[in-house]
C-alpha cells in the first residue's frame, strides 16, 4: 500500500470516526511518515470539531420563521398588484397624452377636412358628363367650361 | 422529506425550516464566520426556495437543494466582501470558542483558535467541502451535488483542504508537539 493511499484512508477513518483497518495498522507499524500523518490529521480533525457555534433557542427560530412566512405571503401578490396597476396607469397616461395633444387634434381636423374636400369635388368622369350635358343644352357654354377645367 | 408543494406550502415550509434552518446556519456561519450574515443567508435561502419551489418538484432531496442555495448565497457574500475590499479578517467577528477548564484546556482553546485562523486561508470551495464533510458529515455524492462537482473532485478537495490546514499549522509551529520523535 502506498503512503498517499494510506493518508487518504486515515483521513476517511478519522472523519467517519471508525477504527483503522488492519491493513493500515500494519503499514503504520513500519512507516514513520504515515505515523506522523495520523497524529497530525488526528489533531486537525479533533480540534476543528471542538469549535462551537452560537446557539439559538427554538423560540428564536420560531420568530425567524414567522417573519419569513410574512414575506412569503405578502411579497408575490404585492409585486403582481404593483406591476398590474403600474401598467394600467402607463396605458391611461399614454392615451390621455396622445388624444389630447395639439398635434393630434390638428392632424385629426386636417385629415377630416381633406376627406370632406375630396368627397365634395367631382371626379373626371363626372366633369365630362357635365360638359357633355351642357354641350347639348348650350354648345358655347360647354366649350367654355371645358376650356376652364 | 417531501418537496415544498403549493397546496401544503405553510406546513412544508414550517417543517423544512424547523429541520434545516439551524443546520444551514451552521454551514453559513462556518463559511462566513459572521453571525448576522449567516442568519440573513438562512432567511434568504428559504425565501428563494419558497419562490422557486415549482422548479424543485423533480429533484430528489430538499436538503441538497437548500444546502446548495445556502452555499451559493455565501459565495455571493464573500465575493461582495472582496469587491468592497471588506474582507474583515474575522478577528473582529463574534467567534466563540469552547469554554475550557484549567491550564491544559487554555492551550487547547488556543489551538482551536489557531486552527480557525488557518481555516480562513482555505479557498471558499475548499472551506465549503471541508465544512460539509467534517461538520455536516455529508457523503461525498451529496457534497458533489451541492457544489456541482464530481465525486472524485470533492474527495480530492477534502483531502487537499485537510493537508493544507496541516501544512499551515506546521508552519505556525502548532503541530510541532504532535510529531513523533525521530
Ligand atoms: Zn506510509
Amino acid at each position: 500500500m502506498r503512503c498517499q493511499q494510506v493518508e487518504q484512508l486515515i483521513l476517511e477513518c478519522l472523519t467517519e470516526g471508525v477504527c483503522l483497518p488492519e491493513e493500515i495498522q500494519q503499514h503504520l507499524k513500519q512507516c514513520q511518515h504515515c505515523q506522523q500523518t495520523l497524529a497530525e490529521i488526528k489533531t486537525v480533525v479533533t480540534y476543528c470539531r471542538k469549535e462551537t457555534l452560537p446557539s439559538f433557542s427554538e423560540d428564536f427560530w420560531q420568530q425567524r420563521f414567522l417573519s419569513l412566512r410574512g414575506k412569503t405571503v405578502s411579497v408575490p401578490p404585492l409585486r403582481f398588484i404593483l406591476g398590474l396597476s403600474g401598467s394600467v396607469a402607463i396605458l391611461v397616461m399614454a392615451g390621455l397624452i396622445f388624444f389630447t395633444s395639439p398635434g393630434f387634434r390638428t392632424k385629426f381636423h386636417h385629415e377630416t377636412a381633406s376627406l370632406q374636400e375630396r368627397t365634395l369635388l367631382p371626379s373626371e368622369d363626372e366633369l365630362f358628363q357635365l360638359v357633355d350635358y351642357l354641350k347639348e343644352e348650350d354648345p358655347s357654354l360647354g366649350l367654355q367650361l371645358l376650356l376652364k377645367n | 422529506m417531501t418537496p415544498v408543494k403549493t397546496d401544503k406550502q405553510e406546513i412544508d415550509l414550517d417543517v423544512c425550516y424547523r429541520e434545516f434552518a439551524p443546520r444551514l446556519f451552521a454551514v453559513a456561519y462556518r463559511i462566513l464566520q459572521n453571525q448576522t450574515d449567516a442568519l440573513d443567508v438562512v432567511q434568504e435561502c428559504f425565501l428563494r426556495a419558497f419562490r422557486n419551489r415549482k422548479k424543485f418538484e423533480a429533484r430528489a432531496r430538499v436538503s441538497t437543494w437548500l444546502y446548495r442555495i445556502t452555499v451559493n448565497l455565501c459565495y455571493d457574500l464573500l465575493r461582495k466582501r472582496t469587491r468592497e475590499k471588506k474582507i474583515e479578517y474575522l478577528d473582529n467577528y463574534d467567534i466563540k470558542s469552547v469554554p475550557f477548564d484549567g491550564e491544559k484546556n487554555l492551550q487547547q482553546e488556543k489551538l482551536v483558535g489557531q486552527i480557525k485562523q488557518e481555516m480562513k486561508k482555505l479557498t471558499p470551495k475548499q472551506r465549503t467541502v471541508f465544512i460539509l464533510r467534517l461538520y455536516e458529515a455529508l457523503p461525498y455524492n451529496e457534497i458533489a451535488r451541492i457544489t456541482r462537482s464530481r465525486v472524485g473532485t470533492v474527495k480530492a478537495t477534502y483531502f487537499q483542504s485537510v493537508m493544507k490546514l496541516r501544512r499551515l499549522l506546521r508552519q505556525r509551529g502548532v503541530l510541532k508537539n504532535e510529531m513523533p520523535a525521530g
